[in-house]
């Protein structure tokens, strides 16, 4: 880094409250200019703000933005734009009925009246060119793939001529090849002079392809350091305040009983992503892991195991009953647990006190009961109990769902799924979206499940949680089983080929 | 869940009833009438036994509109066949009488209450059966079963029961043992002469007690829980174990037999008969009741007092203003609605100058 230049971009003492939080506290860093420059930390820990003050979507309370060494006030997207300031945001911001090249110049149109197509086509030409991208500017948008549509948004960028490009999560979408050759991408563009912010809480990607990072924690910054100084280890411990402890793994106490057996599962009528002729089984004291990108039929499998989707070919079969002949009430009480993948629309809800959350699916239990109401002070020592073993914060129970971080809401589903016998448990994406604190504690539970005996199903988006935890790694892809690996034999890269329907 | 009451429940009437009744007092001052009219009106509805026992009358059948209102919504349905259900339970007392007219007291009333349960519900469960397993939308299938059932009503009202020895439109007398007594009927017992003349009558206890058991059952029972978890989050109850087809049926059945609860108080209560238009809209004025009260049972109670006092102080209105006619109610509840409704945009102003104020 070159020291003398004044910084192209620097943050100093910003601060931003929303009510009674400060998402922000005197944060303050500086940007070189031709860097890719990491903003890491854990979920609220101010990142996204931080970026959307930059991108004049909030207006700090306190602090200054320089740009080049002077004050630049930045009031609206409009204006960042102008200075040269470019978000690709997580979700991404595209017209889906239109055509890339539209998409593209949707907002900085060349003329009032008529597109000259021929000149922007050319322009767009050659910055593909430039750059290595692969997209078809005259496709619809809705017809590409994640990794296509990220392209467009970057493009965008490129077109608006913008210098600085904000990429917020970049990666959660992507199979392990469509990240790499967007890290490539990002270098090239590094290389001609543009300077790139990359928010992320993914730690290889900060250690693998940024120059400098800045650390966030509670809403303030905790470092700002060269990554070439840096490991996973001290990267994390930054991040989370604290040294994190490593998973202890128990006795295997493996025997070969089959608990749940999917065979021949085929969609009659596909809503989504078609599945066909998945068979799979998951043992007593297993952990077999669903690895696959988004959309490849995860949703339609974790529906028929919870009984939703039953228009289905094929047999579910737990502990030698067909599931569909089973209330799913029942099969709830009998030891079938589900963490559903979207903790709030599927597994919470909010509006419901943590107690009133604690025993839903169970909510007809007799130990509940007194004769047909239920019982307040049969419930209290139950949830507490729960509060207590997983720790949840705040607290006390009676207050509202809503108040809970991410991450213990996340710890009461898990307590409340767990804390009674379970044979079978499907956990889906378990730990999307929350702390590292709550993801160790979460995956320690997994292995202690497993060594009493339950049979998991892990599916998740996150190689690396499948790779930790599994004995068996299964690859879905367009709704088909593609792959198997096991423990032993498992690999990033094989296991991110077969995602993507490469043969290995 | 304990649902409690917060000052701004309260407030909030208190404050669109104000500024309704300045309303009102304007139209009164433009049309030349004195707004102290709106005064007299309003002591007259609270203030004497006539006037009370009135109010009262009024506010039985908006108590049980409410309820079967509030009760789906927790369930995440809006109910609006309320008038419909409501005419099919009036309809299945008479109907009752007619087959069976010389029962004793202690039948005929327990059964005359049963089919108007019954009727009422089965109004509301065919809703609820299109919900459940057509996915048809309950708003529109509940406004088309209040056009067949209130014209279905209305024939039956003047061809099969039609009491062919008067010219209204209306149905022979129901049978002796069918009419429930007056509160009036107590306190001459009790030697006073309070609500005398007055059609409230015992079905305001039922009602009552119908806006109780609703409270227990959604807040203390775990049926009550299973409903307000589907109303609340549909996809998460169902990854839990509820059903949720059977809980729609259920729940819409339960809220079309309180509307028939309704005819009780109209034919066994009060006229004896079925008249054609009976309802002053009772099912529709239930939502702005439901509405009031935040679907809370209790507070149901209270709200549909509020209507009922206004329905009874638009006659007097009527009866003492030359110009004023009685749909004077119909503006004021219109007022209190929009006012209600639009109550957190006006939290949010309020808010948002103290807060200015402050700096």
């Amino acid at each position: 880094m070159a020291q003398t230049s004044p910084p192209l971009l620097e943050f100093s003492k910003i601060s931003k409250t929303f009510g009674a939080v400060a998402a922000n506290r005197d944060v303050t860093f500086s940007v070189h200019s031709s860097t890719i420059h990491g903003v890491v930390g854990e979920n609220g820990a101010g990142k996204s703000t931080i970026m959307k003050i930059l991108y004049g979507m909030f207006e700090p309370d306190h602090g200054v933005i320089s740009l080049k060494g002077k004050p630049t006030p930045i009031r609206t997207p409009q204006e960042a734009i102008s200075l040269g300031i470019g978000m690709v945001h997580q979700h991404f911001m595209l017209v889906p009925t239109l055509t890339v090249w539209e998409n593209i110049i949707l907002g900085k149109e060349p003329s009032l009246w008529f597109v000259d197509e021929a000149s922007v086509m050319g322009q767009l030409e050659n910055l593909k060119k430039e750059f290595g991208f692969q997209v078809e500017l005259n496709q619809k948008v809705e017809t590409l793939s994640v990794g296509h549509q990220q392209q467009v948004e970057l493009l965008k960028l490129l077109f608006r001529k913008s210098d600085i490009l904000i990429l917020d999560e970049p990666t959660a979408v992507l199979s392990p090849q469509e990240v790499e050759s967007l890290f490539e991408r990002l270098k090239n563009l590094k290389k001609a002079g543009k300077t790139i912010i990359l928010i992320t809480h993914k730690l290889k990607e900060i250690l693998n392809h940024t120059d400098c990072v800045t650390i966030m924690r509670q809403g303030t910054v905790v470092e700002t350091l060269a990554t070439r100084d840096l490991s996973e280890e001290i990267l994390a411990e930054k991040m989370i305040g604290h040294k994190r402890s490593p998973l202890k793994r128990h006795e295997e106490a493996h025997t070969p009983q089959a608990i749940l057996q999917v065979s021949s599962l085929t969609l009659k009528k596909p809503m989504g992503q078609k599945l066909s002729d998945i068979s799979f089984e998951v043992n007593a004291g297993e952990i077999v892991g669903i690895a696959g990108i988004e959309g490849n039929g995860q949703q339609e499998l974790i529906k028929c195991l919870a009984g939703i989707e039953r228009h289905f070919d094929g047999q579910i079969v737990f502990n030698n009953q067909n599931i569909l002949d089973v209330d799913s009430y029942d099969l709830k009480q009998m030891g079938f647990s589900i963490i559903p993948p979207d903790r709030h629309r599927e597994a919470v809800i909010l509006p419901f006190s943590i107690s009133e959350n604690a025993i839903l699916g169970h909510h007809k239990e007799r130990e509940i009961r007194n004769g047909w109401f239920l019982s307040g002070s049969k419930t209290e020592p139950i949830v507490s109990h729960m509060i207590q073993r997983f720790d949840v914060r705040p607290k006390d129970p009676h207050l509202s769902m809503v108040s809970l971080s991410g991450g213990n809401q996340q710890k009461l589903v898990v307590a409340r799924e767990t804390s009674r016998p379970v044979q079978f448990l499907l956990a889906a994406h378990p730990t999307r979206g929350i702390d590292i604190g709550a993801i160790d504690f979460i995956h320690q539970h997994f292995l202690e499940l497993k060594s009493k005996g339950t049979g998991i199903l892990l599916i998740s988006s996150e190689l690396d949680e499948i790779l930790k935890l599994s004995d068996r790694i299964l690859v879905l892809f367009h709704g088909r089983i593609v792959a198997q690996f096991t423990k032993e034999t498992a690999n990033e890269r094989e296991l991110g080929l077969s995602m993507t329907g490469g043969t290995v | 869940m304990k649902f409690s009451f917060s000052k701004k429940a309260v407030i909030a009437p208190l404050v669109a009833l104000a500024v309704s009744a300045s309303v009102i007092s304007l139209f009164l001052v433009c049309m030349g009438e004195s707004p102290s009219i709106l005064v007299e009106a309003f002591t007259s509805t609270f203030f004497n036994s006539f006037g009370l026992g009135y109010t009262l009358y009024y506010t039985t059948p908006l108590i049980l509109t409410g309820l079967s209102v509030a009760l789906s919504f927790h369930a995440g349905l809006f109910n609006i066949g309320s008038e419909g259900q409501l005419h099919l339970g009036a309809i299945a007392i008479v109907a009752l009488s007619c087959f069976f007219p010389n029962l004793p007291s202690f039948l005929a009333v327990p059964l005359g209450v049963l089919v108007a349960l019954i009727f009422g519900g089965i109004w509301g469960m065919i809703a609820g059966y299109f919900k459940a397993k057509r996915g048809s939308h309950e708003v529109i299938v509940t406004i088309l079963l209040n056009f067949i059932g209130i014209i279905l009503v209305n024939y039956l009202i003047l061809y099969p029961f039609k009491n062919t020895e008067v010219q209204n439109p209306e149905t022979v007398e129901i049978g002796k043992g069918y009419v429930l007594p007056l509160l009036s009927d107590f306190t001459t017992l009790l030697g006073s002469d309070f609500f005398l003349t007055t059609p409230v009558n015992i079905t305001l206890f039922l009602s009552i007690i119908a806006a109780i058991l609703c409270y227990l059952f959604l807040f203390h029972t775990s049926k009550g829980y299973e409903i307000r978890a589907l109303g609340q989050n549909p996809t998460a109850a169902e990854f839990n174990g509820i059903a949720v087809g059977a809980n729609f049926i259920l729940v819409l059945t339960l809220s079309g037999a309180l509307s028939g609860l309704v005819g009780v108080n109209e034919v066994m209560g009060y006229h004896h008969k079925l008249i054609e238009g009976f309802s002053p809209q009772y099912g529709f004025t239930g939502i702005a009741v439901a509405l009031i009260a935040r679907n809370h049972p209790l507070g149901i109670i209270l709200s549909a007092l509020l209507f009922g006092a206004i329905h009874n102080g638009a006659r007097e209105i009527e009866f003492l203003s030359e110009k004023m006619t009685k749909e004077v109610s119909v503006i004021m509840e219109a007022l209190i609605i929009i006012i209600i409704a639009s109550q957190p945009y006006f939290v949010r102003l309020f808010s948002k100058s103290k807060k200015e104020g402050a700096k």
